[in-house]
């Protein structure tokens, strides 16, 4: 096991390991408890760390003005040693925390993914290490949504029980290592929005996804409704060469899951 | 090197004689925002109305006209919403002013 | 004295004339200094010098001949226009307002020294700066792009002038049954409805003379991001067979040999005439210079007075700037910018107090083909608690459809916003 026992969060990943190697299969169940915390400090401590402190060292880059509030860029790198978790949390949404990410040692310590902001609010990026101390670096964004009659219908709801879409990914060999972009489908509903008829749309997203190199995890991640409508996550294998394969599977709240290979050339 | 104030004044006296409030330049600045349409100073290029030197009871009227939805229109409905009656009126004042 | 010069000089005066008068007294008249000539800066030159009643010196300084305006630029494209009837000369800025044309691009600006330094060797002083150069492109994200003559194979046609002129002769040396492709970046970019207009305008083209031909638009964005319902409906009705529309189409590359685009997450696109309009961010000077603090991609700005919040006396316009809410980059917002700006420095330049609540609107037409436009409207008011422009609730919105008496206000439109701007 590359993560060591401390919390819920925790056991669910074991189930979820267990279950996209096929051995659990895993009921539609409500999202893990840590996405109700509400500040940053519950959220870090019901993450199981034992401090939090600001560090130069947590490098968060998103943008300094935001026009699309449905998916914000944030990207994440950290040099400390030991990272265990990165997690990404929004003050001002409703659901402030986004994403949890579990990181192997088969992963660089960088990460880019795409969040919802309802609002101008701080984003945080938070990195949990090994020995249970937190460091985190803080970013406004201001959220100046764009102009000129943007689309007034309001989206159809989607179905779920409709079938899947793949999974996009490409991975750009660089030298030992490979940068990999991944695009899911996936409406990702909140549970925020109304539909036409000005009711509330049930939330639908994806909650679990685990990314492995030839059938090994080396990353996964518990997803709250605040990660952009069909998420776009982007990463770095430490060591991958041609032949190698990638599996991608995201598995939602309603028990919908989807598995994506693709093989490095 | 600064303007003094009493050039600007002058020259707000003597363009706006009728509509001396203290807000003067800014009504004027509002009614700037309608030349992409009707003209510099409200004197149109052909295909608009023009608006210099048009009555300001008339001009309240049609925008008030529009504000309501009395008057069909494409677009002037929709501008004349953005301005409160108290704007309307002095915007009209600045064109009924304005050499045709 | 020589206020009462000023005063006495009224209109229309050439600027010579008022500074040998000046030179006589001794005195200076306050300078001021435009970069580019565009809807934002021709404006703000002309409404300095009229609401200074010619006591403020204005240089614009300008690298083309002539005005070139984008809205309308489409038709040319089309082909119910030519480059002609969408070309405005300077003449009148100089001859009516006396604005000083300067025909140079702009190397530096020194905000220390109020110093603005020109390619062609001159430095031009300055009490207030406004910076309006339009925007550039980010070519560094389109690796084929920076190759030898690729930016002359495929074009932009997103800055008005040679390269209308050179897609429409593409367009028109393409074979029946080709494909025309355009690529749009993400939101935000100069003209959110702009390359939904030039699909309809292709399309009628080749539903005249090609109709076997067709359009595909790869859009970056989730959606259409203007008027959308009435773009589509013009698409599948008007156009039907003609115009496919392409959502989540992020182009990461071009081969131009190859006349193919490549995407983030889609098979790669070969057409017979590229059109890519590139991710943009603020024109060169305002980036270079310091000024583009959003994103390092656009200038953040008092609403109040367009002042950079990145230099003092630095005024930035138009579709450099970071927008406020709901807020185009449009021609008629840039023009609005002009007259905005152009009131507040008037009054910083003679210790007047400066308009507390701007209250302006924004009109842009559409034409889905030769003859019927759409429009798109909206007030923008200022907010004091906020510090920023906020559209006023209950105002502005869209046509109900596409038409021909709206087709018709959209060249009166042309035709009063042009004067406005350069008469």
């Amino acid at each position: 096991m590359f993560i060591r026992r401390r919390t819920l969060l925790q056991n669910a990943t074991v189930q979820s390991l267990l279950w996209s190697a096929g051995v659990w299969s895993r009921p539609a169940q409500a999202a893990l408890p840590v996405f109700e915390s509400k500040t940053l400090a519950q959220v870090v401590k019901a993450l199981g760390a034992k401090s939090l402190a600001a560090s130069a060292d947590v490098r968060l880059s998103t943008l300094d003005y935001a026009e699309n509030g449905a998916a914000v860029p944030v990207d994440i790198a950290t040099k400390l040693p030991g990272v265990e978790r990165i997690a990404l949390f929004v003050e001002k949404n409703p659901t402030p925390l986004i994403a949890v990410f579990q990181i192997s040692d088969a992963v660089d310590t960088a990460l880019t993914v795409h969040t919802k902001m309802a609002q101008t609010s701080d984003v945080v990026a938070v990195v949990i290490l090994s020995d249970g101390r937190a460091f985190f670096a803080k970013k406004e964004v201001k959220v100046v949504l764009g102009s000129c009659g943007t689309t007034s219908e309001i989206s159809e709801v989607v179905d779920s029980k409709r079938p899947t879409e793949p999974t996009r990914i490409r991975a750009q060999l660089q030298g030992e290592s490979a940068l990999v972009r991944m695009r899911m489908a996936h409406e990702m509903e909140s549970g925020q929005r109304k539909n036409a008829a000005g009711k509330l749309v049930p939330a639908w997203h994806i909650d679990q996804v685990t990314i492995s190199l030839n059938g090994k995890p080396v990353l996964s991640a518990d997803w709250g409704p605040g990660v952009s409508k069909n998420p776009y996550l982007q990463l770095t294998l430490k060591k991958a060469k041609p032949g190698d394969k990638l599996t991608v599977v995201w598995h939602d709240n309603k028990a919908v899951s989807r598995t994506d290979d693709m093989l490095l050339v | 090197m600064k303007l003094p104030l009493t050039l600007l004044t002058a020259w707000a006296l003597s363009g706006l004689a009728h509509a001396q409030t203290p807000d003067a330049l800014q009504v004027r600045s509002w009614a700037a925002s309608c030349a992409n349409c009707h003209g510099t100073q409200g004197q149109a290029q052909p295909g608009m109305v023009a608006l210099a030197g048009v009555p300001k009871e008339l001009i309240v009227q049609k925008m008030q006209d529009y504000k309501t939805g009395r008057l069909p229109a494409t677009v002037m409905q929709q501008l004349a919403k953005g301005y409160s009656d108290e704007q309307i009126v002095a915007i009209a004042g600045y064109f009924a002013a304005q050499k045709k | 004295m020589q206020r009462r010069h000023f005063l006495q000089t009224g209109s229309a005066l050439g600027t010579v004339g008022l500074v040998s008068a000046c030179a006589n007294l001794g005195g200076h008249a306050p300078k001021v200094v435009v970069i580019g000539g565009g809807y934002a800066g021709a404006t703000a030159a002309k409404y300095i010098r009229m609401w200074s009643n010619y006591g403020i010196q204005v240089s614009l300084v300008e690298p083309n001949p002539s005005f070139i305006s984008c809205p309308i630029s489409n038709l040319v494209i089309g082909g119910s226009k030519t480059i002609e009837d969408i070309t405005t000369p300077y003449d009148n800025l100089v001859k009516r307002h006396g604005v000083q044309l300067v025909r140079d691009r702009v190397l530096s600006i020194d905000s220390d020294k109020r110093l603005v330094k020109l390619a062609g060797g001159a430095e031009l002083p300055y009490d207030r700066l406004i910076v309006s150069p339009g925007v550039d492109f980010m070519w560094e994200t389109l690796p084929g792009m920076n190759k030898p003559g690729a930016q002359d194979q495929v074009l932009h046609a997103w800055k008005a002038g040679a390269q209308t002129v050179a897609l429409r002769r593409q367009l028109e040396a393409m074979p029946d049954g080709g494909v025309f492709a355009m690529s749009i970046p993400l939101a935000p970019y100069r003209c959110p409805p702009g390359p939904y207009e030039r699909a309809c305008q292709v399309a009628d083209y080749f539903s005249k003379a090609k109709p076997k031909s067709k359009v595909l638009i790869l859009d970056a964005n989730d959606d259409v991001t203007s008027k959308g319902p009435l773009f589509k409906k013009a698409w599948t009705e008007r156009y039907k067979g003609i115009v496919e529309y392409r959502n989540k189409h992020n182009v990461t590359d071009v081969d131009v040999a190859g006349k193919t685009l490549k995407f983030e997450f889609n098979d790669d696109v070969k057409a017979n005439v590229l059109n890519v309009i590139p991710a943009m961010r603020a024109g060169e000077i305002a980036v270079k210079s310091g000024l583009a603090t959003a994103n390092q991609r656009w200038c953040e700005v008092d609403f109040l007075t367009f002042e950079s919040k990145a230099a003092k006396n630095v005024h930035v316009l138009g579709d450099s700037i970071q927008i406020a809410p709901g807020m185009p980059k449009s021609g008629h917002m840039a023009n609005q910018h002009g007259k905005t700006c152009a009131a507040a420095v008037v009054a910083l330049l003679s210790d007047h107090p400066v308009n507390t609540l701007p209250i302006y609107n924004n009109t842009c037409y559409s034409f889905v083909s030769a003859q019927e436009v759409v429009h798109v409207a909206s007030v923008h008011r200022y907010d004091a608690a906020q510090k920023t422009m906020l559209t006023v609730p209950g105002s502005g919105g869209v046509s109900a459809a596409a038409n021909a008496l709206e087709g018709h206000y959209a060249l009166a439109w042309a035709r009063n916003i042009w004067a406005d701007t350069l008469a």
